[in-house]
């Protein structure tokens, strides 16, 4: 059975008077150590099916199985714990917190998943992922005094110090330049990779899909899966 | 005896001071605290000057501590009485009091919006911490600890001030702030301020990490 697994995803809005569709019965199941793409227009769902995949919003019906789980019968307080244990998230843009330094990023997320750990691990681990990202030199470093690549390093970095099972970074390149593009994407398939994760991103950039082991295109509330180009090469 | 406020007039112990109500002088001989009547500095005279000076051995007004035993032609008062017999005293004191009150509820005000601002100020950092999966509890006890924190620097640094004010302040002005009303103050405030951050803080527990996500990419 996949890491993480969706079953005929139904959801809709109301919009006023008119009832609006946007998933129509999506299945999809992510594999462990495999980075999945979710593409297409505009509007066609992308952000809702991967945020309803986080447990971060209702569904109209269907079923998000993660570890014999359906994340849409717990209470919120169950998904909670799931998300902060089991999951990582990177958004678009990097969403640090303001007043706290690199390190302390890190050591608040490994608290937030409730990792019993002392200090000294907590250290070790912090600069494990740090060295994994390239950013132990900016340990003490505030937000503020980080590039917009930097910010996004640690922003990878905060989502995989807790060892989650699932990744998913909705757009985690859209505020990047081309370059600093490829690098979070490859950094985010080599710790995939390394730490044998399941990751769900969103990208509107085609040069990104090189990154990705499946492709997921949205059209019409269905998603269609196709191997990428990127296994292989 | 002069009020110490004289002090500030240039007059000094051993300094002859005279009156047009008597014909000889009066040597200064030292200084006391605090008193003053209707906020004019007195001058202390020994009895006999002070029938001569008026030509009455009647006397006016007698302050005895602790007593309640009458004088002939005087009528006896206690503090509290004699004070509201004052016409100025109730007065004045009820419109002191009603500034300062004033002034309590409004920097109290002032203070809660601030907690209550600061907060909505980081509604979307709570929400990405929220879709990270941070228990609310979490969020409050943050908030609580910045709030205590913020408060205890405030509440240090206008005690210092009044306190420095208060030993710079002329001494005729009528301004004397214990220790005692400037604690009571600072619960106050405490209190006002932990209200405020509450009552803001209920806004957490409806914040929805989503919106905060989204509000990130707009
Ligand atoms: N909270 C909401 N209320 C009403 N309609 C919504 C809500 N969220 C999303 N929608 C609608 O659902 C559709 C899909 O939105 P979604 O954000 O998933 O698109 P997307 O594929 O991520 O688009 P983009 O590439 O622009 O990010 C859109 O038509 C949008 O208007
Ligand atoms: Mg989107």
């Amino acid at each position: 059975m996949a890491q993480l697994q969706l079953e005929q995803i139904r959801k809709s809005f109301i919009n006023g008077e008119t009832e609006e569709e946007v998933l129509k019965g999506v299945d999809l199941a992510l594999e462990k150590g495999e980075v999945t793409a979710l593409v297409g227009a505009s509007g066609s769902g992308k952000s809702t099916l991967l945020t309803i995949a986080a447990g971060l919003q209702p569904l109209t019906s269907g079923k998000v199985i993660f570890e014999n789980q359906n994340l849409a019968e717990l209470r919120a307080e169950q998904v909670r714990a799931i998300r902060a244990r089991h999951f990582g998230f990177v958004f678009q843009s990097s969403h640090l917190v303001p007043f706290l330094t690199v390190r302390e990023q890190l050591s608040k997320m490994m608290d937030i998943a409730g990792m019993k750990s002392t200090k000294h691990e907590q250290e070790a681990q912090i600069h494990r992922i740090l060295d994994q990202v390239g950013m132990t030199h900016r340990l003490n470093a505030y937000p503020s005094s980080l590039s917009g690549g930097e910010k996004q390093r640690v922003a990878v970095a905060r989502a995989i110090i807790h060892n989650p099972k699932v990744l998913f970074a909705d757009e985690p390149t859209a505020s990047l330049d081309s370059k600093r593009s490829k690098d979070t994407m490859a950094l985010i398939q080599n710790v995939t990779k390394s730490l044998d994760m399941t990751t769900l991103t969103v990208t509107h950039d085609e040069e990104m899909l090189v990154y990705a082991d499946r492709v997921v295109t949205m059209k019409d509330g269905q998603a269609e899966s196709v191997e990428s180009v990127g296994r292989f090469s | 005896m002069l009020d110490s406020s004289l002090k500030a007039e240039g007059i000094k112990v051993g300094d002859e001071l005279s009156s047009p109500l008597f014909e000889g002088t009066f040597k200064v001989i030292d200084f006391v605290d605090n008193k003053t009547f209707n906020h004019s500095p007195v001058a202390l005279i020994s009895q006999e000057t002070f029938e001569e000076m008026f030509r009455t051995d009647e006397w006016q007004l007698l302050y005895l501590p602790d007593t309640t035993e009458t004088i002939s032609s005087l009528q006896s008062f206690s503090k509290k009485e004699f004070l509201s017999t004052i016409p100025s005293y109730q007065a004045e004191q009820m419109t002191l009091n009603m500034i300062v009150w004033f002034l309590v509820v409004i920097s109290g005000m002032l203070f809660a919006i601030f907690f209550y601002m600061m907060n909505v100020q980081k509604i979307g950092m709570y929400g990405i911490l929220k879709a990270l999966g941070i228990r609310t509890s979490d969020l409050f006890k943050m908030m609580w600890s910045q709030m205590a924190m913020i408060t205890i620097i405030a509440l240090l640094i206008s005690t210092a001030i009044s306190q420095v004010f208060q030993y710079v302040a002329p001494d005729s002005m009528p301004y004397h702030l214990t220790l005692t009303t400037t604690l009571q103050l600072s619960l106050v405030f405490a209190v006002v301020g932990f209200i405020g951050s509450t009552l803001s803080g209920f806004q957490i527990k409806k914040i929805d990490p989503l919106q905060a996500i989204q509000q990130g990419e707009a």
